[in-house]
């Protein structure tokens, strides 16, 4: 069961008010609660990969039972001071709840995350599932994304080892 | 199930869906339900031309299984497709009917 009430204050807290027949405001809040969910604030609300990207159709079906409260922001939940700075994080990282932008950084950190990819095959799987947006668009969504989410040591340690690759590639044509 | 049944049974349902590209559809908006998915998002993932995919999502709706809807993205006009109730239903006695068959 999910926390309808938080995703309504998450809204409300930026004053983003949605309708919940209106493609890009379900988007939005679609991405919006799956990065929180990957931030560590988790509003109860399972996602998978599905065409839409990182989806969670009980959320879909919750916005649905409760339009009159999605639509007229109807929530008296407080939240703590670490929830309020990870949505403010959210918001600013994302140019206050851009659609390209948030579809971006939830999908590739959903496939980092939660599908385990290293950082590369995420970058190209996102390049091809969401083949729509431009390179810089992208490129400026995962510079966002990793901005939001600081690599991990296997990480750091994944990327040097693409980076030495390259290097050594660099340093065998300079020998020519 | 015996072969008898089997026959008996591929009549009960619209055999016309039973093919890759409109499964792959059918499956993937599914889940989405009212929500459906915006036609570059279906091409993007499915990996499907323009051409197949516009053929099979025209066959889907003609049959009453997929409907389509204009919608505003970032200031821009697109198409979303979804799927029917009645889609949902064919999809789901097409998925029992293979799963029958492959567990036999």
């Amino acid at each position: 069961m999910g926390e309808l009430e938080k995703v309504i204050a998450c809204m409300k807290e930026f004053g983003k008010k949605s309708k919940v027949d209106d493609f890009q405001d379900k988007l939005v809040i679609q991405k919006v609660v799956c990065l929180l969910k990957l931030l560590g604030f988790d509003m109860k609300y399972d996602f998978s990969m599905y065409v839409r990207g990182p989806y969670s159709p009980d959320l879909t079906a919750d916005l649905y039972q409760n339009k009159e409260k999605v639509e007229s922001l109807k929530s008296d939940y407080v939240f703590s001071n670490k929830e309020k700075s990870l949505i403010t994080k959210v918001a600013q990282t994302s140019n206050n709840f851009e659609p390209a932008m948030l579809e971006i950084m939830a999908t590739y950190a959903f496939l980092v995350q939660k599908k385990s990819l290293s950082s590369r095959d995420a970058t190209m799987e996102l390049k091809k599932i969401k083949s729509f947006y431009s390179e810089s668009k992208i490129a400026i969504g995962l510079s966002r994304a990793k901005q939001l989410f600081p690599p991990t040591e296997k990480q750091v340690e994944e990327m040097k080892a693409e980076f030495a690759e390259i290097e050594d590639a660099a340093l065998s044509d300079m020998k020519y | 199930m015996d072969i008898r049944d089997m026959v008996a049974n591929a009549r009960a349902f619209n055999s016309k869906i039973i093919s890759v590209p409109r499964l792959l559809i059918l499956a993937s908006l599914e889940p989405t339900g009212e929500d459906g998915a915006a036609y570059r998002e279906l091409k993007a993932v499915l990996e499907m031309d323009d051409g197949l995919l516009y053929s099979n999502l025209d066959a889907l709706k003609e049959m009453g299984y997929v409907k389509q809807k204009e919608i505003k993205l970032e200031n821009r006009e697109m198409t979303s497709y979804h799927i029917t109730g009645e889609g949902k239903g064919a999809f789901n006695d097409a998925r029992v009917w293979l799963r029958k068959i492959c567990e036999r």
